[in-house]
């Protein structure tokens, strides 16, 4: 049995690293530890209790030394534990499955791994070097009242400076959580909005940040945007830009990426451009692209990424 | 001198002709026992100063295997079949062997034929151009003399039903593709300066191959057998039919390729395994059922959704509630109309006594049917949205001879939180699989695990996400929660449902229908491919490389993550974890070898 599951932060865009939604999961699960797994029995055809060695419990225990994790063995969920191998576990509770079962109390507390992907990797060996331990306790810390500006705080470095681990997860974080965003001061912003706009190389990052930045409402975004635009080819950035646009700008978007057409020279940036002016989906996107060259496959692309009919028709009629 | 046979002779007399080889055995007298087919000349290229042959010019002969040349001999007229009153002139060199299966000959004083008319082929005189394993003889069909355009074609690829070179066993995954003995087909993709004569195109394989007239040594040219699917200059396709049958053993594919002017590529090699199937290795059993029949349970109702604005979360973002216990209505209805597809005041009657709401639903679930007829094409698989007759009987998995359908629920809320779908892994496919049940694994009184696909945690997740989320920017403008305007609750809404109005609207309505579609669809065909035996770990013919992040980063047990494969934004259906944006990317779909096996091409196991 397989399971699928949900790459959470990816509802906007496909995350291509591990804990592509380890915050859901740190946030979500009703235990949180670093631990190892000790043992395994079969219960049944149908079930394995995996024994595991707590580490470091990150928030959720009463102090227990060890946890049993439920485990369905035809299954292959994707989270399970691996033995002797340090991870971090991102729990259900699983004691109401435990009585009904009549699993002894020796064994508890019960849990099951949540279905998060990206909640359960692998713990260096230094735990207080470890950048997910570090994301897990200052998670965990804001659950146990830390003061939301300092927790806003270090998101925001992690996302500004951290491990490439975390840094997106940290970002994400901060975009879905407008408590903690109204913490950031200005020089946060500043510095968050010009790493958007600089990083070059990890899209991932760069989409998360944007993210981050278009969910601040932040006054010259697109326009920093625009500019990687082309020295970024990956169309994923691209519709980013569209999407964000029209929630920043509505109908307006269309302009404000027009003005950056007029001093671009090279195709790819103009390319790009283009793929964004259409992922906005606005009316006035499709009058302007509609208006361009008809055989500019640029244009072609362009259209294919708004949804209308009317532009589906004309890129297929340039096809 | 025989005389000329016309270069469009049919192939079967070749055909014939090695069948009779095979049965001669040793043949030539000079001590090779024949264990392989004769090379025969499979294309001729004339080089020269002019435009007509002259002594010291050059044929080059390339042969449909590797050839031999006996020491001092001269290749003369004795030794080939040239066209009426043709001569190669008083050849006083022996030839040279260039490559494996190409060799030069210098032509002599008196040299007389037409580049682009004339042709040769090996006469039965010939006691110079022998094989690895058998003695120099005659053979082959006629080949027309072209004329060098001096550029060679090459081969650069060859693989089984159009497999990706990461998955096929040429990459470092490593793995051998495992096909039955027919009805598979081989992929070949080359290049020229010219054109390819696709009528010369080589196929040969290491071992002794059935076809309908007999036994075919190995190193015989199978092309001409083959069913030819495509072929041009820069691509072609042959289908193995019924009636070539391969032994069940490793094979090696030989590919050569001749161009219009008469050149020859070097040989390309492909291996590959051969296995018959067996009911339990075959992806798709027909003894019991002419195909394998899904059915798209919607029904499911165990609780209640509702929505609740998200304290602290993004700008305008809403959490999807579940409140448990049965409310008469499907949890994906509750869910179309958490998310605006449907409306509390449904529009009546809009099409054929149906109202707006009914509309909408049934336009879903018939795009989800689509959409997965479009993923599993050319598999003998369908969707059906009508239970056929039967049950699983309270089993979970039973025999084919004893129901005629797999199922999967598409409903609400997962077990496990974070889940999208969950379903029965079922290796080889070998039984009927239910991924309705909600209590999977669990003995009397025990919960177990619900399977089927888990709308609750997209619509949860979507809602509850960034404002400038792909989800929120197609159902914010229905979502009530989002402020939106649900499917009916405009007054023209009826008729844009049915096309009528075409501005903005009804463009967005088109849209969410589709993208919601397309993603059920995607995660539904992701679970139905584990209960039909996607994705086993290892290398083939083991496995379909599930599991392996090492050569596939971002791959996990059961699960296969290509990202070269793909365009930015798409994924691997079987990857193991989607998102909303790459579950609706047009360019989503099972990769290479995912499609090989559901199509029975290849297949996995002992």
């Amino acid at each position: 049995m397989r399971t699928l599951q949900l790459l959470c932060a990816a509802v906007a865009l496909a995350a291509a690293l591990s804990g592509q939604s380890l915050r859901q999961g740190l946030v979500r699960a009703d235990a949180v530890l670093v631990g190892r797994q000790v043992g395994k029995r079969a219960h049944d055809d149908a079930l394995v209790l995996h024994r595991v060695q707590v580490l470091e419990a990150v928030r959720g225990l009463s102090g227990e030394p060890a946890v049993t994790v439920i485990d369905w063995p035809k299954l292959t969920l994707h989270n399970r534990p691996t033995p002797r191998q340090s991870r971090l576990f991102c729990l259900q509770d699983a004691s109401a499955q435990a009585q009904r079962l009549g699993l002894p109390s020796s064994g508890a507390p019960y849990f099951k791994l949540v279905g998060w992907p990206g909640s359960h990797p692998l713990i260096g060996a230094d735990r207080d070097k470890d950048p997910i331990v570090g994301l897990a306790r200052t998670l965990a810390e804001s659950e146990r009242g830390a003061a939301p500006g300092a927790t806003a705080a270090a998101l925001a470095r992690l996302a500004i400076e951290g491990d490439p681990k975390v840094r997106s997860e940290a970002a994400r974080y901060l975009a879905e959580r407008s408590d903690l965003r109204g913490r950031l001061s200005g020089v946060h912003w500043t510095r968050l909005m010009a790493r958007a706009a600089g990083e070059v190389d990890d899209v991932d990052h760069k989409i998360a940040l944007s993210m981050l930045c278009g969910e601040q409402r932040l006054d010259g975004l697109i326009e920093a945007l625009a500019v990687s635009l082309g020295p970024v080819s990956d169309p994923r950035f691209a519709r980013c830009v569209g999407r964000i646009g029209k929630v920043l700008h509505g109908e307006q978007a269309t302009a404000v990426l027009s003005r950056r057409l007029r001093s671009l020279a090279r195709a790819e940036d103009r390319r790009m451009v283009l793929i964004a002016i259409g992922a906005t989906n606005t009316r006035s996107a499709l009058a302007a692209l509609t208006k361009m060259d008809q055989q500019d496959v640029a244009v072609a692309a362009a259209l294919r990424e708004h949804r209308s009919k009317k532009a589906k028709a004309a890129a297929e009629k340039r096809r | 001198m025989n005389a000329p046979t016309s270069p469009a002779q049919p192939r079967y007399l070749l055909a014939s002709l090695l069948l009779v080889f095979a049965g001669c055995g040793g043949g030539g007298g000079g001590g090779l026992s024949d264990s392989q087919a004769t090379p025969e000349i499979v294309a001729a290229s004339f080089s020269g100063a002019g435009a007509s042959p002259a002594a010291g010019d050059t044929l080059l002969l390339g042969f449909s295997l590797p050839v031999t040349v006996r020491n001092g001999t001269l290749l003369t007229d004795a030794d080939v079949t040239l066209s009426t009153g043709d001569t190669l002139g008083a050849v006083d060199a022996t030839p040279t062997l260039l490559s494996a299966n190409t060799i030069r000959l210098s032509l002599g004083a008196g040299v007389t034929f037409t580049p682009g008319v004339s042709t040769i082929q090996l006469s039965a005189g010939n006691d110079v151009i022998g094989g690895l394993a058998s003695e120099p003889r005659g053979g082959g069909d006629p080949v027309v003399i072209g004329a060098s355009d001096g550029v060679a074609p090459i081969v650069s690829n060859v693989t089984i039903a159009a497999i990706d070179a990461e998955l096929n066993g040429a990459g470092a995954a490593g793995g051998v593709l495992q096909v039955p003995t027919s009805g598979w087909e081989i992929d070949l993709a080359y290049v020229d300066n010219t054109a390819v004569d696709t009528a010369q195109t080589v196929i040969s394989a290491d071992v002794t191959v059935s076809a309908s007239a007999g036994a075919l040594l190995p190193g015989t040219n199978l092309a001409p057998l083959l069913t030819e699917e495509v072929a041009t200059n820069t691509n072609a396709t042959y289908r193995v039919p019924a009636t070539v049958q391969f032994p069940q053993a490793p094979v090696t594919l030989t590919v050569i390729v001749a161009d219009a002017s008469g050149l020859t590529s070097s040989p390309t090699q492909f291996s590959l395994t051969v296995r018959p199937f067996s009911d339990s290795l075959q992806p798709f059993e027909t003894a019991a059922n002419a195909s394998q029949v899904w059915f798209l349970d919607f029904s499911r109702d165990l609780e209640a959704y509702a929505t609740s604005p998200f304290v602290g979360g993004p700008v305008g973002a809403n959490r999807v509630d579940v409140t448990a216990g049965a409310n008469g209505v499907s949890d994906f209805e509750d869910l179309l109309r958490v998310i605006g597809v449907t409306s509390a005041t449904p529009i009546g009657n809009v099409q054929a006594g149906m109202d707006s709401n009914e509309v909408a639903t049934a336009r879903v679930k018939d795009l989800v049917v689509g959409d997965l007829e479009d993923f599993y094409r050319g598999a003998n698989v369908t969707f059906t949205l009508t239970q056929p007759a039967g049950s699983f009987g309270g089993n979970t998995s039973v025999t084919y001879s004893s129901l005629g359908y797999s199922a999967i629920s598409i409903a609400g809320q997962p077990s496990t939180p974070g889940v999208l779908g969950l379903a029965i892994f079922d290796p080889s496919n070998t039984a009927q699989n239910d991924n309705t049940v909600v209590d999977f694994g669990s003995a009397a009184g025990e919960p177990g695990e619900r399977l089927g696909v888990f709308l609750h945690t997209i619509v949860d997740a979507g809602l509850s996400s960034l404002s400038a989320s792909s989800f929120r920017t197609t159902f914010d403008a229905f979502a009530p929660s989002q402020g939106g305007t649900p499917i009916g609750g405009d007054s023209q809404d009826g008729d844009r449902l049915l096309g009528l109005i075409g501005d903005a609207r009804q463009d967005d309505i088109d849209a969410a229908c589709a993208e919601f579609a397309r993603f059920i669809a995607s995660v539904t065909a992701h679970e139905c491919g584990h209960s039909v035996g996607l994705v086993a770990n290892g290398p083939m013919p083991t496995g379909l490389y599930g599991n392996d992040s090492t050569n596939f980063p971002g791959s996990a047990n059961g699960h296969i993550r290509n990202l070269s494969l793909f365009p930015g934004g798409a994924t691997n259906l079987m990857s193991p974890s989607l998102s909303y944006t790459n579950a609706t990317s047009p360019a989503t779909s099972f990769n290479s070898l995912n499609m090989a096996y559901l199509r029975e091409q290849v297949f996995y196991g002992n």
